[in-house]
């Protein structure tokens, strides 16, 4: 017998049972008009799984879509855990978060952190994790709505999972990219959260970033091809960033490479990508890596295993 | 409502009386076995099947008293009725739970019927964690992502991929079938047999229909069962 636990009790033979997860949006049809009434683009990066890149692509398409002459705002939805302060550099010159603009203790204003050298970017930070506690989609909503004004460009970065953070940040955009990795479990999770999004019905546009991409495992077929994730999930590709180490030293570094300090590829991938989200056409390269060099090949023949 | 009397068999099987009628209770007890009493046999040891009657100690006593007057003297009481039981223990018969009849004798409730026929269309994906269950054959237009859970009392038939779980006959229906354009499923299962999916590609362009066969679940070439074929004549190519 199978061992499903819900086996034995389905017991009426005609029921219907449809359990495509949905999540509730009640007046959010009101809101999205008003969003677009301010010709404003609010957009939540999501992917379901941890540590596939969301913030750091959070900052970086911040930094590039700013560079296009954007007014671009970055909202830390992530309370329980923030980062994006750090990724830019400007965890010091927070003074009021989203806590007080919600709780009306400070002017919108006055919680606005511009970035150092990118004057078209502000953050809005996170609170504390207290926030967690009492924030909902209706306080996303305000503040989304508050920020709409000014800008033509809201990036929310929202938490991992698909519990209460998650259906917070959600609820304050319009539009999704996907973040995703290629491997088996950032993909699946992504497949869930494209559902939830799509089952919300709010979503004029969800895209799809592949973050991480290593080419020559792709080659070897020891990582999924680009190929392989639209495959099963079906969504528009927006844009694919290779793994770089340069990234892990500008997060350390607070400055994005978006900006441009050092040649990098993913640094050129995140400003390709702005430019698609601003609607420019702009070719996805074919990740294909380039020729082995020697030393690759001799790294290659090294860890072969011979049995 | 009623009371029905079956002759006991040679081999020692006892005659049973047997109460019929849903949710009757006691006063009515003695109108509905009187008629009967004449007919009752008295060579063999007599059970007293109440069915789903409610009864009191004290109808049970009177019944009791009726059946001793006529020389006959009830050994086994059964019920579907719990209470029963216990008064019927009480008055020291040999009692025994009574099984209700196989649902599948029973017919479903009214609203329910001409639903029973119907298959269910569902259309667009199912995304990992989507669950859709259905009492009847559900007809998917779209793919079923890995994750996804699909489980019918009838077919499952899908016009796309299947990659995620799928389980027909999920009320027991072994003959039921899973259909898709692309077979490639985590898992099927079709009534109480479970399979692994195929983990390889079938042939590109070939639909493919999992169904048991001896107790196993086989991969063939997807037909229409249902459908009578009409007489086709196959066309010969003309002789040049």
């Amino acid at each position: 017998m199978p061992s499903d636990p819900g086996e034995g009790k389905l017991k009426t033979t005609s029921t219907l049972r449809l359990r495509i997860e949905q999540m509730p949006s009640s007046d959010s049809t009101a809101y999205i008009d008003a969003l677009k009434s301010h010709n404003c683009r609010s957009i939540v990066l999501c992917s379901g799984k941890g540590g596939v890149g969301k913030t750091t692509l959070t900052a970086n398409l911040g930094i590039a879509l700013a560079k296009l002459g954007q007014k671009t705002c970055v909202v830390d939805a992530d309370y329980g855990l923030r980062n994006l302060d750090l990724l830019l550099g400007l965890e010091s010159r927070i003074v009021f978060t989203a806590q007080e603009v919600i709780s009306g203790s400070c002017r919108l204003g006055q919680a606005l952190v511009k970035h150092k050298h990118e004057t078209n970017l502000m953050l809005m930070p996170a609170g504390n994790p207290r926030m967690l506690d009492w924030f909902n989609p209706e306080h996303m909503r305000s503040l989304v709505t508050m920020l709409a004004d000014s800008f033509d460009f809201i990036l929310i970065d929202a938490p991992a999972g698909v519990e209460d953070g998650f259906k917070n940040a959600v609820a304050g955009a319009n539009e999704a990219i996907l973040v995703v990795n290629p491997e088996i479990s950032s993909v699946r999770d992504a497949d869930r959260v494209a559902g939830l999004l799509s089952s919300q019905g709010t979503f004029d546009l969800i895209q799809l970033v592949v973050n991480r991409v290593r080419p020559r495992m792709v080659e070897k077929l020891d990582m999924l091809s680009i190929e392989d994730v639209l495959d099963i999930l079906a969504v528009p590709l927006l844009g694919v960033v290779q793994e770089d180490e340069q990234v892990i030293v500008a997060s350390n570094l607070g400055e994005p490479l978006a900006l441009g300090k050092q040649k990098s590829p993913a640094g050129v991938a995140y400003g390709n990508i702005a430019r698609r989200i601003q609607g420019e056409e702009v070719p996805i390269p074919d990740i294909n890596a380039k020729p082995a060099g020697l030393m690759d090949r001799l790294g290659d023949f090294l860890s072969t295993r011979i049995i | 409502m009623g009371a029905s009397f079956l002759q006991g068999s040679v081999a020692g099987a006892m005659c049973q009386l047997r109460l019929s009628g849903a949710g009757s209770r006691g006063p009515a007890l003695l109108q509905v076995v009187e008629p009967v009493l004449p007919r009752l046999d008295r060579q063999h040891a007599l059970e007293l099947d109440c069915g789903d009657w409610l009864l009191s100690y004290m109808d049970l006593e009177h019944l009791q008293e009726r059946l001793l007057l006529h020389n006959l003297n009830p050994v086994v009481l059964r019920s579907v009725e719990p209470r029963t039981i216990v008064a019927g223990a009480a008055l020291g018969f040999m009692t025994q739970p009574w099984m209700p009849a196989p649902p599948a004798q029973q017919q479903p409730p009214e609203q329910f019927r001409d639903q029973e026929e119907k298959a269910y269309l569902y259309e667009g994906c199912l995304r990992s964690g989507d669950v859709l269950e259905h009492g009847a054959t559900v007809v998917i237009l779209g793919d079923v992502n890995p994750g996804a859970r699909i489980r019918a009392a009838g077919d499952v038939i899908v016009w796309g991929r299947l990659r995620g779980m799928a389980h027909a006959g999920s009320q027991g229906n072994g003959a039921a079938r899973i259909a898709a354009l692309q077979l490639q499923p985590q898992q099927v299962r079709i009534a109480s047999t479970t399979a692994l999916g195929p983990g390889e590609h079938g042939p590109p362009g070939q639909p493919e229909q999992a169904v048991q066969r001896n107790g196993q679940i086989v991969i063939e070439a997807a037909k229409l069962p249902h459908v009578p074929m009409p007489n086709m004549r196959l066309r010969t190519p003309v002789a040049k």
